[in-house]
Order: structure tokens, then sequence, then C-alpha cells
């Protein structure tokens, strides 16, 4: 089976320092286009404009939480079946199971490295689309 | 390449660092002088939005000061969340001994970060979350005569060295500098040692000397050679030495194991942390009465104890952990607000170790934990240690057989046992003397400790079988790389070295535990199947799955 190009990533997240070196992680080094929002209420009303083939939701928001906001985006019909990454800090890791029953192909740590996040969503992306 | 995509990346991140570092500062100032103001809090509610504020600036600084070069910073603010995240789930003011931990914390994070600005890397590196060495630990440079030193490469071989010649002093100089190597063996002569100098002095060298005698053995050591061996060196020693010079400034083989008890799961996750963070391995109990099944399954170098507990107080749990002889030696640090002397006294009688204040400072935390954790496994291993070959005894094997099934059973995952034989050692005794046939056991050893993987676990069952616990391996991959050991030891060449007249081989038997077998069941398998090799004409491998139940 081929795995489609990853190029459009919505990203949720609202501290704006580890937005800031994310998005230019994900965008120089992936070569992603990126939809930055900072709070789950932003995703909602932008997603389906941009059509994301992948989320990226930071798990702790005030208001909106990133399990909430998954929630909700999935309730939009074009947004159904996009797969999701979680970020959530170290501490959490262990709690993987817990957000992948929550719809989340994966999660991935805070802090994170800069210099391979970009690879890590590329492989998160590939291991999904394997099955 | 100044224009590739990383470089750019590199750059524009070192632009965003810069805002962030100032922005980092701001954080960690504010999070003092709120701690500071929480104290004079006119209110309740003044008090629990102050624990709210402090909460989000702990969360903001862990998840984003690593992912900016700074992760000390992020890994002191990790605990203090923790901490800060229970008085939110409780939503009141802590008492008084999470109130003082807070305090702790708050101070370790402005030092971290005062720590991290004096010394600001000033590129990612840190980021990268990898310890990478800086040194190749298999790479080995030799000075000296080039045939000398192509036949110590192919001696060296199966230790998984990579061996290269030099015949100049400053050429190998510039390589260290350029690709550093494990280790130096410096074949030349005395004379030539002046040019050590020239060598960065975190290379070690191990001078292979062609004679004993003390004044060079002190010229050598004079010129900071690490460590002396007269040629020619019997490659037991050689690679025992190799091990340790290439081993330098890295972790123990598998991380110090603490328990913590504390019925407060916070307080104890927060030390988990700390501890977590300084490298050591940390699991949390929180309900004292399970401690005897833990000990077992955790299998810890020490155990760190809150002195008060609802249950059953830290004073009688030691007791009846000292009512087992299998844990009389592991030490118990509490941890108490106790500092009446009496008390101490009394706990020291009963069979604790030591006392840490509480609040306890994170540093304080690390070094004590990890020296008394360090001397425990120093003295576990000690009792339960080959003296030959420095591997685990039956007693100690046995034990960990134990443990690491039932870690095997508790993650779902595969476990192999291998038993080797060397084959007909005995005759090979009795024909060479057994001084000889103890350079053959340690050879065997480090070829064993060199190719596999540091989570295998090793062990001499006496003469000439060694049983090997291969955690995460089911028996048919356990047999694949037993088998390319068996290969190896046909290259080791023992004709010239203990004057064997022909090459050694071994015989192997591997059982694995897919029917959930205890250990007992898993050796007699093992050994059913080594006596299969043995019967079939020796020098292979048979593995033997354990058949479980019927009824199963």
């Amino acid at each position: 089976m081929t795995i489609p190009v990853l190029e459009r990533i919505l990203y949720v997240e609202d501290d704006p320092d580890i937005q800031s070196i994310a998005k230019l992680a994900l965008e120089e080094l992936g070569g992603f286009a990126v939809e930055a929002c900072m709070s789950g209420r932003e995703a909602l009303a932008r997603a389906v404009d941009f059509d994301p083939q992948l989320l990226i939701l930071d798990v702790m928001m005030p208001e909106m939480d990133g399990p909430t906001t998954l929630a909700e985006l999935r309730k939009l019909p074009p947004i159904q079946d996009v797969p999701a990454i979680f970020m959530t800090a170290k501490v959490q890791v262990q709690e993987v199971a817990h957000y992948k029953a929550l719809g989340a192909a994966d999660v991935i740590a805070k802090p994170f490295d800069p210099m391979t996040l970009a690879e890590e969503v590329q492989e998160i992306w590939k291991r999904y689309h394997a099955g | 390449m100044p224009d590739d995509p990383a470089t750019r990346a590199r750059q524009r991140m070192q632009a965003l660092r810069s805002s962030f570092r100032e922005h980092l500062d701001e954080m960690v100032t504010r999070v003092a002088q709120d701690w500071r103001d929480l104290h004079t809090g006119a209110d309740q509610a003044t008090i629990l939005d102050g624990f709210r504020e402090l909460y989000a600036a702990a969360h903001r600084i862990t998840g984003s000061a690593g992912s900016f070069g700074y992760r000390s910073v992020s890994e002191a603010a990790a605990p203090l969340e923790v901490l800060l995240g229970r008085v939110r789930e409780v939503d009141a003011p802590p008492g008084r001994e999470i109130w003082d931990q807070i305090g702790l914390y708050v101070s370790h994070l402005a030092d971290s970060w005062s720590a991290q600005r004096e010394r600001d890397p000033d590129s990612l590196g840190e980021a990268r979350g990898l310890c990478r060495p800086a040194f190749d630990p298999g790479l080995l440079y030799a000075l000296g005569d080039a045939a000398e030193i192509a036949t110590l490469a192919n001696r060296l071989a199966p230790f998984g060295y990579r061996l290269e010649s030099f015949r100049d002093p400053l050429t190998l100089a510039g390589a260290c500098r350029q690709e550093p190597p494990g280790v130096v063996l410096w074949l030349d002569s005395l004379e030539a040692l002046a040019a050590l100098a020239d060598l960065p002095e975190s290379v070690p060298v191990l001078m292979l000397a062609e004679q004993p005698d003390m004044p060079r053995r002190l010229a050598a050591v004079r010129a900071g050679c690490q460590g002396y061996l007269t040629r020619p060196v019997e490659l037991g020693d050689l690679v025992v030495w190799l091990e340790q010079l290439s081993r330098r400034g890295t972790q123990p083989a598998e991380p110090y194991r603490v328990l913590i008890v504390d019925d407060d799961e916070h307080l104890a996750e927060s030390y988990r942390l700390v501890l977590q963070m300084a490298g050591l391995w940390a699991s949390v109990l929180s309900e004292p009465l399970r401690i005897l099944e833990v000990l077992v399954t955790d299998n810890p170098d020490l155990i760190l104890m809150d002195m008060q507990m609802p249950d059953c107080s830290g004073m009688e749990l030691v007791q009846v952990i000292r009512q087992h002889l299998n844990y009389l030696g592991i030490p118990i640090v509490f941890l108490s607000a106790e500092d009446d002397r009496e008390r101490q006294l009394g706990a020291r009688i009963v069979g604790a170790d030591d006392f840490l204040p509480k609040p306890v400072s994170a540093p304080q935390l690390v070094r004590m934990v990890s020296n008394r954790a360090e001397r425990s496994r120093a003295l576990r291993l000690a009792l339960r240690q080959d003296s030959l070959t420095g591997l685990l005894n039956p007693v100690g094997l046995k034990e960990r057989l134990t443990v690491e099934l039932l870690r095997a059973q508790r993650q779902s995952t595969p476990l192999s046992l291998a038993l080797l034989d060397l084959d007909r050692f005995r005759d090979f005794n009795e024909r060479h003397g057994h001084y000889q046939g103890d350079q053959v056991l340690r050879a065997l050893t480090r070829l064993l400790a060199r190719r596999l993987r540091r989570t295998d676990i090793i062990g001499r069952n006496g003469g000439g079988e060694f049983a090997i616990i291969l955690p995460d391996t089911a028996a048919p991959a356990a047999s694949r790389v037993i088998d390319e050991l068996r290969g190896m030891l046909a290259c080791l060449d023992f004709t010239g070295e203990v004057g064997a007249d022909e090459p050694l081989t071994l015989s192997a038997g591997i059982a694995d535990n897919r029917a959930d077998a205890g250990p007992e069941a898993l050796l007699a398998a093992a050994r059913q199947a080594l006596r299969q090799a043995k019967l079939a004409g020796r020098d292979r491998v048979v593995s033997n799955h354990v058949t479980g139940d019927v009824q199963r």
C-alpha cells in the first residue's frame, strides 16, 4: 500500500514559545505546511478550511484541553478520520495507551528535540498508514 | 553547505532561542517571586489563585525549556509541577510538609536556571537529548610495529574491537583529536612515551611493554599511561583492561534501582522524577502493606521510605523487611521530619540505615541515594559473583532469573534461557592444567560480555558451563545469537596462547518462557536441550520450548 505524502498539519498549542519552535521545526525541517492555533476553539474554526491530513494537539490547555478538542474536531465530517498526535509532558508518557484509547495515533513527549521533531512526526505518519 | 535546510533551520532556531532565553529568565524569576508572595497571601482564595498560577508556570517551563536546549531547567521544573498539580486537584492549600517541599523545588529551579544561564550552551546540542558518547568505545588506536598490531587486531576482533595501526605519534595524536578512540595501545618504546604529551588528556593509554620492571612501570605512570601489561599479553587480561578504560564516564549497565515507599503519591512521584532525571530507576509504592511482593518484582538496590504512614509506620515496615534474610543487606533510608535523635537511634536499631530530613533538596536526595545504592549494588554483586570470571554465580543467577521471569510475565514479553557448556572441558583441564583452563573460561567470559546486549544477564554454573538470560527474546532469536557465539569461539585461537591442540567448541541448550514456566522448569528445559546437543555430537545449539500444562 502506498503511503500518502504528508503535507498539511493542523497544530494546536497554547504556549507561544513551544508553538514557535515546533512550527519552525516542522516547516523548515519537515517541509510541511503548518496551521498553528492557540486554542481548541481556534482550531475548530479553522480546521475545515485548512483541510489537514494530520492533527497535533497539546494535551493540557486552558478551557478546552487536547482530548476535548480532538473529540469536537472529530464531529466535523471532513476531520472525522484525520489521525491525531498528542503532545504531552514526559511525566505522562506512560499513559500512551490512555491517549491512544482517546483516539490518538501516538504521543510525542515534551520537551522535544526540535532537530528531530519532523522526523518523529513522519515516522508516526508512516506507522499509522502501514497499519 | 551554508544553505541546506538543516543549517537554515538551526540559525532561525538560534534566533528563537535567544528570545526564549529572556522569556525563561522572566518566568523563573516570577515563579520565585510568586512563591514568596504566596506566603503573605491575605486569604485562602488568593493563596489558591497563587498556587494555580505557579502550577501553570511550572507546567510551561517543564514543557518548553527542554525543547530550547535547557534540559536541566525542564527537569528541575517537573517535580515542582507534580506537587503543584496535587494542590490544584485537592483545591485546598497544602499541609506543611508539601509546602516546604515545594519551597525547595522552587529554589532548585532557580539554581538550575542560574547555572544554565552562566554556562549557556550556544547550540541546540543539549536539546537533542541524546547523550552521544564523545568517543567510540569499540575503536582502538595502536602505535608500534604494524605486523604485531595486525596480529593483535585479529585476536581482538571477536570481542568487537576495531584496531587501527599508527607508526608516528603525531599522526596518532591528530587522529585522537579527530575521532577519539576508546583506548590507545602503546607498543612502541618507552622513549617514545614523551610523545604522549601530545595526546588529548581524555584518551586513556594502555602500555603493552616488553619488560615488567619497576623503573619502566614508573616511567609509564609518569608519562600518563593508565594501564601496563607485559607482552605477550594474555587476551583475557587485555580485554578486561580495555573494557575498564573504554567505559570511562558512562552510567552503570543497569541504572541503580530505588523503591520509594510513601503514602503520599504526589510527593513520592516528585521524588521519583528527581531520581529518574539523575539517571536512576525508581518506582513508587503507596500501599506499604504490599512491600514484600514489590521487593521481589522491583528488586531495588535501596529503599527510600517515609517514616510516618497511616497503615503502618516506617519503623514497623523496616522490621518486617529485616525479618527476611534476603533483605538483610538492602539499605533503607528514612525520609522524615523527625529530628529527634533518640527516635532516629531507635530506627537505626531496628534496621534503618540513614535519614534524610524532610523537605529534601533535589541534589541532596540524588547524592545520598546514588552513593548508598552504588555501595549496595557492589556488595550484592560481590555475594553473587563467580570469583574466577566475575559473572553471576548460581545463586545470583537463580535470583535474577526469578525477577526477569516475573518482569517478562508482567510485560507479556518473551524471555530465553541459554545454557552453554564447553565441550570436553574436563579433558582439556586434565591435559593442559587448570591454569590454562581458567584462561579459556576468562576469554569466553569476555567474549560473552562483549558480544551480548547490555541487558542480557550472564552467569557461570561452574566447570565449563555458563548460563545466559536473554530478556525480550524468544527461543528462535536466542538460538541465532548463541549460535553466532559458538562460531566466534571457534575463531578464538587458543593454540598459541594456552597450547590447545585442537579448537575448543561449545554446546548449548535453549528454552523460552512461552508457557509461563517458573525458573525451575525453565532451567530444566534448557538443561534437557543442552543434553540433547551433547548427545547429538556436541558443537551445536538445541532449543527446546517449554511445553505448557495441557489444561492451559
